[in-house]
């Protein structure tokens, strides 16, 4: 088979959360793998355990059992050097931009922070890199000198996408980046992202609630109820023929915005517009 | 009780100011006309700060104090009549939660979490019909299990965060509908929940309205707006831009910005590309002096859209504030 370079696999996952009287199986044995270049959609509603796989996927939190591989290299095994290494080329969006912004030093410092952490470059070449980074995501240069209090919600998604960008990663973790947005602003972020990734060539996981938004990003898909996978595969094969029946409750929550749903056709009433 | 020739709510020209706290004057609001017949069902849509909120906040009285509202809006009842614009406190409360229900976005923090259910759902029956307290707690545990609650005899014991969310929006439905009101206005109750949790929220209100309760959904979803409801009111800026038959607007938009919110609506197994509106919402403070839409606006053309516009009527039942639709 000439499937593309694996980049990332994990294998097993488990993480209970402890508490009173037993504790959470958050993650129940989940396996995956993302290729190079490509984007895996993780969908599943609150609580299904998307958010802390992806926490796992980079060891932002440790796993109760079960392996990461990037690259080939285990990365639970690795020693703090190595791992601060390897996760300057994962970088993550968060859903609130307002949460995951500094909010006492500028948008341009914000996005050069993964620098300057990096000791990478001077003080100038920084605040260069940092005004390019901002155009590519389309704020110009003058944003560089504003808070992100200033800034609109959208703007300050564009900015933490410019800070993601900063160290070119190879991994992308976007964790409902757009659920917090208004639609219009939504599809401009969507858009931003794909035409990103089609440019620099990272690959993405990409959670979300919404279906669509996975069918249009992602080539696969991963469907997780509870801490589990309850399907896997191709988004269009999922989508087109969902085998578990969550799988087919979620998708039978969508309602279309283009065209009536089927069999929910308002009956016509007396006129209700005013004469 | 059929329709009168008088909508159950009709508002003319309704607007909202507020004073900021460096003395600016901040229209929110500007010449909105609405009006919903009994047993109608209206979807509010547009993008935040477009004042869908503010406007259904300022027909029941609930804006602060920096607020001033003008306009007129009334409530018509059979042969009476009510202005809410400027009516006082003490009338308000005949109306507020006894004729119109309410229901908010985030059920969290519209509860009191301090408060068992059973008194938040009863006290406001015990004040608006003087019933006993056995009935009224009688009522709310039926209002429970009507919107899909289960077992409500237990469940109207409980706190707030003893349920989930999707609960917890539920028993604020509950809540609303206790009193039976003939309008139930609806902000963006589905927001914060999850889709399948949304569907049934919405099968809900399908079946209330079905049953004759006149609904207003604000929203920013058009698929929402468009499973709920007959007709639809697009704010922008606080404006209306267009409004009509919900399927008219969404099926055949006329105005750039009901275009562009469907442009930027994904639907799945819909392969057309994206379609996204540049820019960002407004500055209400700073607002163009022409259409507000302009400068987010495909189709500016100058000089005819620095002109404000007027809402032009456009077949019987549309009107779409842009010149352009003259020629429609």
């Amino acid at each position: 088979m000439s499937e593309p370079q694996v980049l990332l696999r994990a294998v097993n996952l488990v993480k209970d959360f402890g508490g009173r009287g037993g504790g959470t199986r958050a993650v129940d044995t989940v396996s995956l793998e993302v290729a190079a270049g490509e984007t895996l959609g993780i969908v599943g509603e609150s609580g299904s355990g998307k958010s802390t796989l992806a926490r796992l996927l980079i060891r932002l939190i440790e796993p109760t059992s079960g392996q990461v591989f990037y690259r080939g290299e285990d990365v639970l095994a690795l020693a703090p050097g190595d791992l601060r290494r390897l996760r300057s080329q994962w970088q993550m969006v968060f859903q609130n931009p307002f949460g995951s912004l500094l909010p006492h030093i500028s948008v341009a410092d914000n996005v050069s922070e993964p620098l300057r952490i990096g000791r990478i470059g001077d003080r100038r070449s920084r605040r260069a890199r940092a005004e390019e980074l901002l155009e590519t995501v389309g704020l110009a240069k003058r944003h560089g000198d504003l808070y992100p209090h200033a800034l609109s919600g959208g703007q300050n998604q564009r900015v933490a996408i410019a800070r993601a960008l900063a160290l070119e990663p190879e991994l992308l973790i976007c964790d409902e980046p757009t659920s917090a947005l208004d639609v219009s602003i939504q599809a401009q972020i969507l858009s931003l992202l794909m035409g990103l990734q089609a440019e620099l060539g990272f690959s993405m996981v990409f959670i979300t609630h919404n279906l669509a938004v996975v069918e249009r990003l992602a080539g696969r898909v991963l469907v997780m109820d509870r801490g589990r996978v309850v399907e896997a595969g191709p988004t269009a094969e999922v989508f087109g023929n969902p085998a578990d029946p969550y799988t087919r409750a979620l998708l039978g929550s969508v309602l279309p915005a283009h065209r009536p749903l089927e069999g929910a056709e308002i009956p016509e009433r007396t006129s209700l517009v005013d004469d | 009780m059929q329709t009168q020739d008088r909508p159950l709510l009709d508002v003319r020209g309704l607007g909202v100011d507020f004073r900021t706290r460096d003395h600016e004057r901040l229209t929110a609001v500007k010449d909105v006309s609405i009006s919903v017949a009994a047993g109608g069902s209206l979807a509010i849509v547009g993008e935040s700060g477009s004042g869908k909120s503010v406007s259904m906040r300022a027909l029941l009285g609930l804006l602060p104090q920096n607020a001033t509202v003008h306009g007129s809006a009334t409530w018509n009842e059979g042969t009476s009549s009510t202005e809410l614009v400027g009516l006082p406190a003490r009338q308000f409360q005949a109306i507020r939660g006894r004729k119109i229900g309410m229901v908010f976005q985030n059920a969290m923090q519209a509860l009191n979490p301090t408060i068992p259910l059973k008194r938040q759902l009863t006290e406001h029956l015990r004040w608006h019909s003087a019933c006993t307290r056995a009935e009224a707690e009688k009522r709310a545990i039926r209002a429970l299990g009507d919107v899909g609650i289960p077992e409500p005899e237990r469940r109207i014991r409980m706190y707030p965060f003893q349920l989930s969310g999707g609960m917890r929006q539920r028993a604020m439905i509950a809540m609303a509908l206790v009193a039976e009101p003939r309008l139930l206005i609806a902000d963006e109750p589905t927001t914060a929940v999850d889709v399948t949790v949304q569907k049934q929220i919405l099968d809900l209100l399908v079946d209330l309205r079905d049953r004759g309760t006149a609904v207003v959904m604000v929203t920013h979803d058009l698929g929402v707006a468009r499973y709920l409801c007959e007709d639809v009111v697009v704010l922008y800026s606080g404006q209306v831009m267009e409004s009509a038959r919900l399927g008219e607007a969404l099926d055949r938009p006329v105005h750039p910005y009901t275009k562009g919110l469907l442009g930027s609506a994904l639907d799945l197994g819909d392969p057309s590309p994206l379609r996204p509106i540049g820019g960002n919402p407004p500055d209400l403070v700073d607002r163009p002096p022409g259409c507000a839409f302009q400068p987010r606006c495909v189709d500016d053309d100058g000089a005819r859209c620095a002109e404000p516009q007027e809402l032009i009527t456009v077949g019987a039942t549309r009107e779409v504030r842009c010149w352009r639709s003259i020629d429609e």
